[in-house]
């Protein structure tokens, strides 16, 4: 009975373990929403949850399926007070751009992927313009979307680090599905 | 074999092979996409949920809200280290300009309420206000929000006024029980009345994501005097009056406002609890006469005679007793 017991534990922590892909992400949405205010308003905050869904789309999108994606997506639009579904889109497509393109990102060393995912980075920005001047019935000013694909871009290779030790400890395969 | 290989490539690549091998993602979505349009058409489908959302999550924030005013405290220290003499210079002689009008200040204030008393002026409509900590910021390139921990509970309801220790902040959108949604003046579906002091004009001050709003709704041919202090209207009842804005920016095209909180944010608020006395909507048709008259004795923030384009209408909350209902 003791064996089945722990098995049971033992299972459920692998699960819990299985799904910090997700808890990681929404931690960094929480991170990054943290009223330190330390660009005085005048950059954007990195987006941190296009880092894990680009990241986890090309080495293991079993990690971070696209319900997973999905939930991040809208966990956003809820914290930001957007419109709900706007996140959830804009993700997805960026989900789906990056898995599209996973063929030419596999085994490329860290600076060929970073400059991939400014691509993936800068098509994400263009949906998000085009969706929010439609979804808000006006002109966005691109300025704030491009100003924080930049920051973003930036952020990345520190962040992507760090998404690679955890990828570490949730399996050993060079490419997982 | 590779003929095999080569067909399989062949139906397996394209769009429609990448549909066929990520049904769940485009589910998703279409889902995604069924909400947003849901959403967009009838706002108030999620309004509950969002409450229950930021309740929940508010005690997180709180708890990540107190090494982040840490991280702030430090950054802001390191940052006024090499500004230390020039904000020293500054504060001094601020702080002579502060004392001069210290002195003028009481003699007005005196000089006011000797006339109110002399004028049988009714008393103004009170304003109280409650403290509250920004715990969550959500600004990014769409919303401009934040999340402060007073809801329901402190009494914070949706549109009520949120000012820091600078001015006017934005107002409250969505109150939970413990945590309420404030809408910042820049976020693109903000939108306040507002009076521009000395000119004595009225509009609409319009987010727009940028740092600066956007004056709309301005009489025609009216002329703006850049630097002239903009404030609330009472217009609406929801807005108490006189609340500082910001200023009439120079150097664009259209009319902008330098806010007051523009840069920088502050960790403690106060939500604003404001009750226009009478419905301004029901009244301003008959009593425009009357408060004409009432209007001089109010203690709007703009004393000039009130022009054309500036109804009296906003006059009327103060002109008129509170009455309990």
């Amino acid at each position: 009975m003791s064996v089945f017991l722990q098995v049971a534990v033992l299972w459920m922590i692998r699960q819990a373990w299985l799904s910090m892909p997700l808890i990681a992400a929404v931690a960094g949405m929480a991170i990054a929403m943290a009223p330190a205010n330390l660009a005085r308003g005048l950059v954007q905050a990195p987006d941190l949850v296009l880092i894990c869904v680009f990241f986890w789309a090309i080495y293991g999108p079993s990690f971070l399926p696209p319900w997973a994606v999905f939930l991040l997506g809208l966990i956003q639009d809820f914290a930001t007070g957007g419109p709900i579904g706007f996140w959830a889109l804009i993700y997805l497509t960026a989900y789906g751009f990056t898995l599209s393109q996973r063929v030419f990102f596999s085994g490329r060393s860290g600076p060929g992927v970073w400059i991939g995912f400014a691509m993936v980075a800068s098509v994400t920005a263009v949906v998000a313009w085009v969706l929010g001047s439609t979804s808000y019935a006006r002109w966005m000013m691109p300025w704030a979307i491009m100003s924080q694909a930049a920051v973003t871009i930036l952020f990345y290779p520190l962040v992507a680090r760090l998404l690679s030790y955890l990828r570490g400890t949730l399996t050993t395969a060079r490419e997982a599905p | 074999m590779a003929w095999d290989r080569r067909r399989r490539r062949a139906s397996e690549t394209g769009p429609w092979g990448f549909v066929a091998h990520n049904l769940s993602l485009v589910s998703f979505v279409v889902i995604a996409l069924g909400v947003l349009v849901v959403a967009r058409a009838q706002g108030d489908v999620f309004e509950e949920a969002r409450e229950v959302f930021n309740d929940a999550g508010a005690p997180i924030m709180e708890t990540l809200a107190v090494p982040a005013a840490e991280v702030k405290r430090w950054s802001d220290g390191v940052g006024s280290l090499f500004t230390l003499y020039a904000e020293n210079q500054r504060l001094r002689e601020e702080n002579e300009r502060l004392l001069a009008a210290q002195s003028e200040l009481a003699y007005l204030q005196r000089k006011v309420l000797r006339y109110e008393e002399l004028l049988k002026a009714p008393a103004e409509a009170d304003v109280t206000s409650v403290a509250a900590r920004i715990i969550a910021d959500a600004t990014g390139p769409f919303a401009h929000t934040v999340l402060v921990n007073a809801g329901r509970a402190q009494g914070v309801t949706k549109g009520q006024a949120v000012v820091d220790e600078r001015g006017l902040l934005g107002r409250i959108i969505a109150s939970g029980e413990r945590s309420a949604r404030v809408l910042l003046l820049t976020d693109l579906n903000s939108r306040i009345p507002v009076m521009i002091e000395g000119d004595n004009l009225k509009a609409i001050l319009v987010g727009d994501s940028s740092l600066r709003p956007v004056l709309e709704y301005l009489p025609p041919g009216s002329r703006l005097t850049v630097g002239a202090r903009v404030v609330t209207t009472p217009d609406g009842g929801v807005f108490p009056p006189g609340v500082a804005v910001g200023r009439v920016a120079a150097g664009s095209n259209e009319p902008r406002v330098q806010l007051f909180t523009g840069e920088g944010r502050a960790d403690f608020v106060r939500v604003l609890h404001y009750t226009a006395p009478v419905d301004v909507d029901k009244v301003a048709p008959e009593a425009d006469p009357a408060n004409g008259k009432a209007g001089a004795v109010s203690s709007n923030p703009v004393s000039g005679p009130p022009p054309q384009a500036a109804a009296p209408t906003p006059h009327a909350p103060h002109a008129a007793p509170r009455q309990p209902t």
